[in-house]
């Protein structure tokens, strides 16, 4: 379907078109060759074959030239270094090889005395690298069917973006089986290969492929898995035995005397099969739930169960299997196998259990009266429970309106022991508390007469009573820290970046990376730098997460460049943390206020570690400008503006936040929990001074406390964006020792704006170039004297050093100068100027040329004779202002110097009409004649009419402008041919038109 | 020229009549549905067949004289629209081969104007070839005019170079500037016109070598390489393309590395297309077969883009229509699981209207239809064909989603620039809207009054145009690059 007509329109016959042919033709054959001469400069620089290339890191490339014309003195340069290439005889070419620096994009550029290349680019494909684990091969699994988990994992450089990881198999290549989970987007990453969706079943290979959508390049990374066949599964098979007394498949357990239960141990072990079911029996009866201590069912295959709670004589039996699966070309179907064990319980006598003791438990608090903290609102005390003859006890707490209130770690379902003393530290009370012991015997309360003894005793009760009393003291002031120019580092860079280490780990919690000691109650130190944003210096507040667990204590210290910091000490040994993990409610934040720092500081963090703890700490913060203004310089090659900030709050509770209502500036809500450390990085300024704000609340009292930082772009500069308007005639300043640095200028002289940047750059030096008048389409008037059409050439030189860009408009005129006579004479002003007027060049000269193409400019009504041709460009250069012409900016200033050409042209007096004719050109012997002349100017012309017979006359051809001058005159007799002649003279060129004419006098004969 | 003139007279006239004729058939019968109907967004339910083409065809004229050129080729070309819609974007490109029956160029160029015609615009392009790369001999040409880029361009030449006459062009004097362009498949050498043929799951890697064998530098040119499902790179055949930059110094060679995996067998077709400003360059194609396999027949690709009205008013429609290469004649609905996406930006750079077309809304379709109910002068309109090509097979999603985005290919990227001020007659173009719309009213009065008007002058005008001489229509020029200013 074509939605157009279109044609190539034959013109060959047009009559007019066959004229400007004509004229064409004799322009380059004619005019033109004094030009044809002329060789442009011109200089080309490749690298392997184009204007760009994309290598392989370390790679090298090809770098080409092509110089002609007239330009000398040619240097490679990237920027580094230079090589001088040789320029023997012109034109030639050449070729040297380099090697770009790695990791990085490159430029190189020509540039010659006479003209310089446009610039080539190297630019390293994306450095990508794909790994499995287990590396190389992978063995499938004949029994659950497919390949066990495999991890992918890649990284990559140079790159913007990758796509999602795909696998091909061997079977099957060229058709991609993309990952489906977005885990797998990013430029470095890794995980278990989609096991969910896409089991391997086969070899293949894995890709990823990485761009850089900057540079334009990309690369594919694969690594290939084997997947080895095993050989055929074997039969299903599993065993169950025990330790009690007795032999497969019966054993023997009695009961505890005390606690009335018989206590069964059993292990299993299975071969061939993917998961196994436990079941249970009594009296043949199929228990459900199974006998505590027995599992209910579980992938695993092989195990150990211990104090499994029986009353009686059990069956114990467990089914292993495995699902269908085919590999090598067979299938191999579903199948099982089991095995049983029977432990008979030896009977026990509930008659017998009447001497058995009854359960007794006590219960203390201490101090049973305790005060609340201020800060946190919580009262400490520590719990004791003492309880005999009982399987177990448990622990409710209720306040004093008997309401429930449970406290994690001892109370809500916690299993405490039912035999032996029991003591529960640092318990954490906000009220007063009644803690109620239970311990208990199930075994009689199941299988006893509800009135035996042993029944009546199988249960006891406990209580004692805290009493919470309201802090007598000032809380401690909540403490809101907003800080600018904020640095982080994690625990895992710590380590990863860290030198001197001793005794050094990383471990992974809740997802977050903590160094730590390697092992319990050891000593350890890692050493690392401090990294200012701005490569400076500033007074910063430290601040390190750790974690502070109940089950031992650990000392940190940190020393800056090798000398202890004031106050840098502390020991993780709060009494109300209340995990022995590290968690949330473990964490902990130490300050380290006010730390004059420089960049690349080392700092040394030391610990000893006691108990179970472990140094554990995940993030070490470098904070400034708290309550206070920071001031980062405005740099225009980087952008956006971006600052890195962080928040963190003083004297919380672990459920406290901070927030600030207001999202100032936009974009910039925050909210964040106590114990963390806020941090966000690279947040885009877009004013000159922002203020960001946040608050933290202690709920426990409402205090509140607020702090701002305020951020300032330096050097008074408003961020510019790629995006902002830049004024005609404006730059954006990027000099930074410039007061109006990052701030669009007037152009400031010799300097112009780069179209891509929109920078302030240097300019280029433009010169009029060559200039010729073309009269070969000159349409003349013979009466006037004067000529139409006449067509002025000239060029712009572009003098460099640089391109002139399109776009840059550069004005460009005409003038012809004439002398007083033919002022006089025509009327004609002193100047003319083209019909025109003054043109604008727009279209750039762009390296290798260095000049415009012709530019023309027409002239009517130019008298004929020697005249002065003038070319000027750049226009409106000081002293000659022409408004809507803005100037140019060039390098040189000094616009007289070379922006005018001028050459001399003469145009020749064309034909006047002149005309000499007679009544007669034939006569007989003794005839006359009558001679009749005429002339026409508008010029003076002078005339003179001679001949035989006395025919004379003079005359100014211009006499009767606008009419004609004519005269006639008689020959007389003629008796032999004469000649009469009309001859004029211009006066101003000395040009002389000669019109003759003949009369021819023949014999007289007589015919006979 | 008098006589010129009354003929356009006439002819606006005639075809005034013919277009009141043919919306006074419209307008009068109930069953067939006007603009009024349009929807704003989605496809127009009430039109099953591209509005902007209708029964428009393609005409090519003055071709009929042997074109003798030496190093440069002077001519003009001329292109008009004939539909309703003003068309953006619009390229043109220039094909010559070695024998008029061939499809595939020998040698090929784009013009670099891109162009902008309002409804029933002619244009007259001047254009300027250099030819040195043409080695001697007679050949044939063809000019081509779409909206889309360089692959674009291509794909349509080759797609309906056997529905254009061809024009003959005799080269003279000798080859003084001859690129040479060669190919290897999977580091192979590629004999011209040799299929090359390849088990289904290898990787294809092309290495193009483009050769400077003159003694001058080329420069600012570029090897576009396209790897096509078939023989068509149109839509969504193109499998993948790449552009890469060639500058050579005399002697040297450009070596463009280009690989693909991904195939779902069939015939492809490799094609490396040196680019350089009005330059007529060779280009080399390379037919890949996987064995016993069988690929896609048919593709869909957008044909046209066009405006009701320019500059844009809120009632102004946009509409994009499909084409089908391959396939049965009379195929036009989409076939493929595709998407459309629009996209308008003001000069700001701000996007005024976004909308992307999932296939359910054009299905049966040729075309879809919506009004951006904004009003715009000066802006860009993107579009882009979206196919979708990984992901599950049982995957429903109709255009992509943020999840399913990278199961989508984006093809047929376009821009079209629209600039009231370069437009001659921009301001006209508003009356001219309202024209139109006023002129509607009267024609619904009376069917037989309009149609004897039509009969009447139809009959005049067949007479005089056959007394008259063919037309020349230059609308509007444009002075060549080469002329002084």
């Amino acid at each position: 379907m074509s939605h157009f007509t279109m044609s190539v329109t034959k013109r060959y016959l047009n009559p007019f078109l066959v004229v400007v042919g004509g004229i064409l033709f004799l322009y380059f054959f004619s005019a033109i060759p004094a030009f044809a001469s002329h060789v442009p400069n011109q200089v080309v620089l490749t690298v392997n074959g184009g204007s760009s290339a994309a290598i392989l890191n370390g790679t090298p490339v090809d770098l080409g030239w092509y110089l002609d014309g007239h330009v000398s003195n040619c240097v490679i340069s990237d920027g580094q270094n230079t090589f001088t290439v040789p320029v023997p005889t012109l034109p030639t070419s050449g070729t040297m090889q380099v090697t770009p620096p790695t990791n990085a994009s490159i430029s190189y550029s020509l540039t010659c005395t006479g003209g310089s290349a446009q610039p080539v680019i190297v630019t390293v494909d994306p450095i990508i690298t794909i790994t499995t684990s287990p590396a190389g091969t992978t063995t499938f699994d004949a029994v659950v069917g497919y390949a066990r988990p495999l991890d992918v994992s890649w990284t990559s450089q140079l790159a913007t973006r990758c796509s999602k990881v795909w696998f091909e198999t061997v079977s099957n290549p060229g058709v991609p089986i993309f990952a489906s989970s977005n885990s797998y987007v990013g430029l470095n990453g890794g995980n278990p290969y989609d096991l969910a969706n896409n089991h391997i079943t086969e070899s293949g290979t894995f890709f990823i492929q990485c761009f850089n959508d900057v540079a334009s390049t990309s690369a594919v990374a694969a690594v290939d898995i084997v997947l080895t066949n095993p050989p055929p599964p074997g039969s299903p098979n599993v065993t169950i035995t025990s330790t009690l007394p007795g032999s497969d498949p019966v054993y023997f357990a009695s009961p505890d005397p005390i606690l009335g239960w018989a206590f069964a141990n059993l292990q299993f072990t299975s071969a061939n099969v993917s998961s196994c079911q436990y079941r249970a029996y009594q009296n043949g009866s199929l228990m459900s739930p199974n006998p505590s201590g027995y599992g209910q069912a579980s992938a695993l295959t092989s195990g150990n169960f211990t104090s499994i709670t029986i009353a009686t004589t059990t069956d114990f039996r467990i089914i292993c299997s495995r699902p269908a699966s085919t590999f090598n070309g067979v299938s191999y179907p579903a199948t099982s196998s089991s095995d049983q064990i029977t432990v008979v319980v030896n009977a026990s006598s509930s008659a017998g259990r009447s001497s058995v003791p009854p359960a007794v438990v006590s219960i203390t608090a201490n101090p049973a009266t305790s005060t609340k903290s201020a800060q946190t609102g919580l009262a400490v005390t520590q719990i004791t429970m003492a309880a005999q003859n009982a399987q177990y006890c448990t622990i409710t707490t209720k306040r004093l309106d008997n309401t429930s209130y449970t406290i994690t770690g001892v109370s809500g379902g916690v299993i405490h022991a039912g035999s032996g003393t029991t003591t529960l530290n640092n318990v954490l009370i906000s009220t007063s508390t009644r803690f109620v012991a239970y311990c208990s015997r199930p075994y009689d309360l199941l299988y006893s007469p509800p009135t035996s003894p042993q029944y009546l005793g199988a249960q006891a009760w406990a209580t004692t009573t805290v009493v919470v009393l309201a802090s007598t003291a000032s809380s401690t002031a909540v403490k809101t820290n907003m800080y600018a120019l904020a640095e982080e580092l994690t625990g895992t860079e710590v380590f990863n970046t860290g030198t001197s280490k001793v005794c050094s780990g990383l471990i992974t919690l809740n997802g977050s990376g903590y160094y730590q000691s390697c092992g319990t109650n050891r000593t350890t130190g890692v050493t690392f730098p401090f990294a200012h944003p701005l490569g400076g210096s500033g007074t910063y507040d430290i601040q390190v997460r750790y974690c502070d667990q109940n089950n031992g204590s650990s000392t940190f210290s940190l020393a800056l460049n090798g000398t202890q910091i004031p106050g840098a000490i502390w020991t993780s040994n709060d009494p109300t943390s209340n995990s022995s993990s590290c968690v949330q409610s473990t964490q902990r934040i130490f300050k380290i206020p006010s730390v004059a720092l420089n960049d690349g500081d080392q700092l040394r963090m030391t610990c000893v570690a006691s108990g179970s703890e472990r140094c554990r700490f995940n993030k070490v913060l470098f904070g400034t400008g708290d309550g206070g203004t920071v001031t980062i310089p405005y740099d225009p090659l980087v952008q956006p503006t971006t600052i890195d900030l962080a928040w963190t709050g003083d004297n919380l509770n672990p459920s406290d936040t901070c927030t600030n209502a207001v999202a100032t500036p936009p974009g910039a809500q925050f909210s964040a929990v106590n114990n963390r450390i806020n941090f966000v990085q690279n947040f885009q300024l877009s004013a000159s001074t922002t203020v960001f704000s946040i608050t933290c609340t202690r709920s426990l009292d409402g205090q509140a406390d607020n702090s701002d930082v305020t951020v300032v772009v330096g050097n008074g500069g408003v961020p510019i964006t790629s995006t902002s308007s830049i004024s005609s005639g404006q730059c954006i300043d990027n000099d930074p020792a410039s007061p109006t640095f990052g701030q669009s200028i007037s152009f400031p002289p010799g300097q112009r704006k780069n179209p891509t940047t929109n920078y302030c750059e240097p300019s280029i030096d433009l010169a009029a170039g060559s200039l010729s008048m073309l009269t070969t389409g000159a349409i003349a008037d013979a009466v006037l004297g004067m000529y139409d059409s006449i067509d002025a050439l000239m060029v712009i030189d572009n003098l460099g050093p640089g391109d002139l860009y399109a776009g840059d408009q550069v004005s460009y005129r005409a003038q012809l100068q004439f002398g007083g006579v033919y002022q006089t004479t025509f009327g004609v002003n002193a100047t003319m100027e083209s019909t025109a007027g003054i043109g604008t060049f727009s279209s750039g000269i762009i390296s290798p040329l260095t000049s415009s193409n012709w530019l023309g400019r027409a002239f009517d009504g130019v008298p004929f004779g020697t005249h002065t041709l003038l070319s000027r460009i750049n226009m409106d250069a000081p002293g000659l202002p022409f408004p809507g012409y803005d100037t140019y900016p060039e390098a040189d200033q000094n616009y007289p110097l070379n922006n005018a050409r001028t050459t001399s042209i003469t145009l020749p007096v064309p034909q006047p009409p002149l005309t000499l004719t007679s009544t007669q050109t034939l006569l007989r012997p003794g005839q006359a004649a009558t001679v009749s002349w005429s002339a026409h100017t508008a010029y003076p012309l002078n005339c003179t009419v001679q001949g035989p017979g006395g025919v004379s006359d003079s005359f100014d051809a211009s006499v009767n402008h606008p009419l004609t001058y004519a005269n006639s005159a008689s020959t007389g007799a003629l008796y032999s041919t004469s000649k009469y002649l009309l001859s004029c003279r211009e006066p101003i060129t000395g040009t002389v038109f000669n019109q003759e004419l003949t009369v021819e006098v023949v014999p007289a004969s007589e015919e006979i | 020229m008098a006589s010129v003139g009354v003929y356009m007279i006439l002819k606006k006239i005639s075809a005034g009549i013919l277009l009141t004729f043919c919306s006074s058939l419209l307008l009068y019968a109930p069953s067939v549905s006007t603009v009024h109907a349009e929807t704003t967004a989605g496809a127009d339910e009430s039109l099953s067949l591209c509005p902007i083409g209708g029964n428009l065809s393609a005409v090519i004229i003055g071709q009929e004289a042997e074109q003798m050129v030496g190093d440069s080729w002077n001519d003009y070309v001329s292109i008009t629209n004939q539909s309703e819609f003003t068309l953006g974007g619009v390229r043109i490109g220039v094909a010559v081969y070695q024998r008029e029956d061939d499809t595939v160029p020998a040698y090929f160029v784009v013009l670099p104007d891109e162009l902008t015609l309002r409804a029933h615009e002619l244009i007259e392009i001047p254009f300027s070839l250099t030819t040195t790369s043409v080695v001697p001999g007679t050949y044939a040409y063809r000019v081509f005019v779409i909206q889309g880029n360089e692959t674009t361009l291509l794909g349509h030449a080759l797609n309906t170079a056997k529905k254009q006459s061809a024009g003959t062009l005799i080269k003279q004097g000798v080859a003084s500037s001859p690129v040479v362009i060669t190919a290897k498949i999977n580091d192979v050498a590629v004999a011209k016109g040799k299929t090359v043929a390849l088990t289904l799951g290898t990787p294809v890697s092309a290495s193009v070598q483009t050769t400077n064998k003159a003694t001058l530098p080329l420069i600012d040119s570029e090897i576009r390489l396209v790897l096509t499902e078939g023989a068509v790179p149109l839509g969504t055949a193109v499998t993948s393309e790449k552009s890469d930059s060639v500058r050579l110094i005399p002697g040297a060679t450009r070596t463009t590395e280009f690989s693909e995996r991904f195939f779902v067998g069939g015939r492809y077709t490799l094609y490396a297309t040196l680019h350089t400003a009005n330059t007529l360059q060779p280009l080399v194609s390379v037919p890949i077969e996987f064995r016993g396999t069988t690929g896609n027949t048919t593709f869909n690709y957008v044909s046209v883009i066009g405006l009701s009205d320019y500059p844009v008013q809120r009632d102004s429609s946009l509409v994009a229509c499909f084409d089908v290469v391959g396939g049965d004649d009379g195929t036009l609905a989409p076939t493929d699981p595709i998407a459309l996406r629009f996209v308008l930006t003001d000069t700001t750079g701000d996007q005024v209207f976004q909308q992307t077309f999932g296939y359910d809304e054009f299905t049966g379709y040729d075309f879809v239809r919506v009004r951006p109910n904004v009003t715009l002068h000066n802006f860009t309109l993107y579009s882009e064909l979206l196919d979708r090509r990984f992901g599950d097979l049982a995957d429903s999603a109709t255009r992509p989603t943020e999840d399913t985005s990278s199961n989508w290919v984006g093809l047929q990227k376009h821009t079209e620039t629209f600039a009231c001020e370069a437009l001659d007659a921009c301001a006209e173009a508003l009356g001219k809207t309202v024209n139109n719309f006023v002129s509607e009213q009267p024609v619904r009065e009376s069917f037989w009054f309009y149609a004897g008007i039509v009969m009447a002058a139809a009959l005049l005008m067949w007479i005089m145009l056959r007394r008259l001489e063919p037309e020349v229509r230059r609308e509007r020029i444009k002075a060549p690059p080469s002329e002084l200013p």
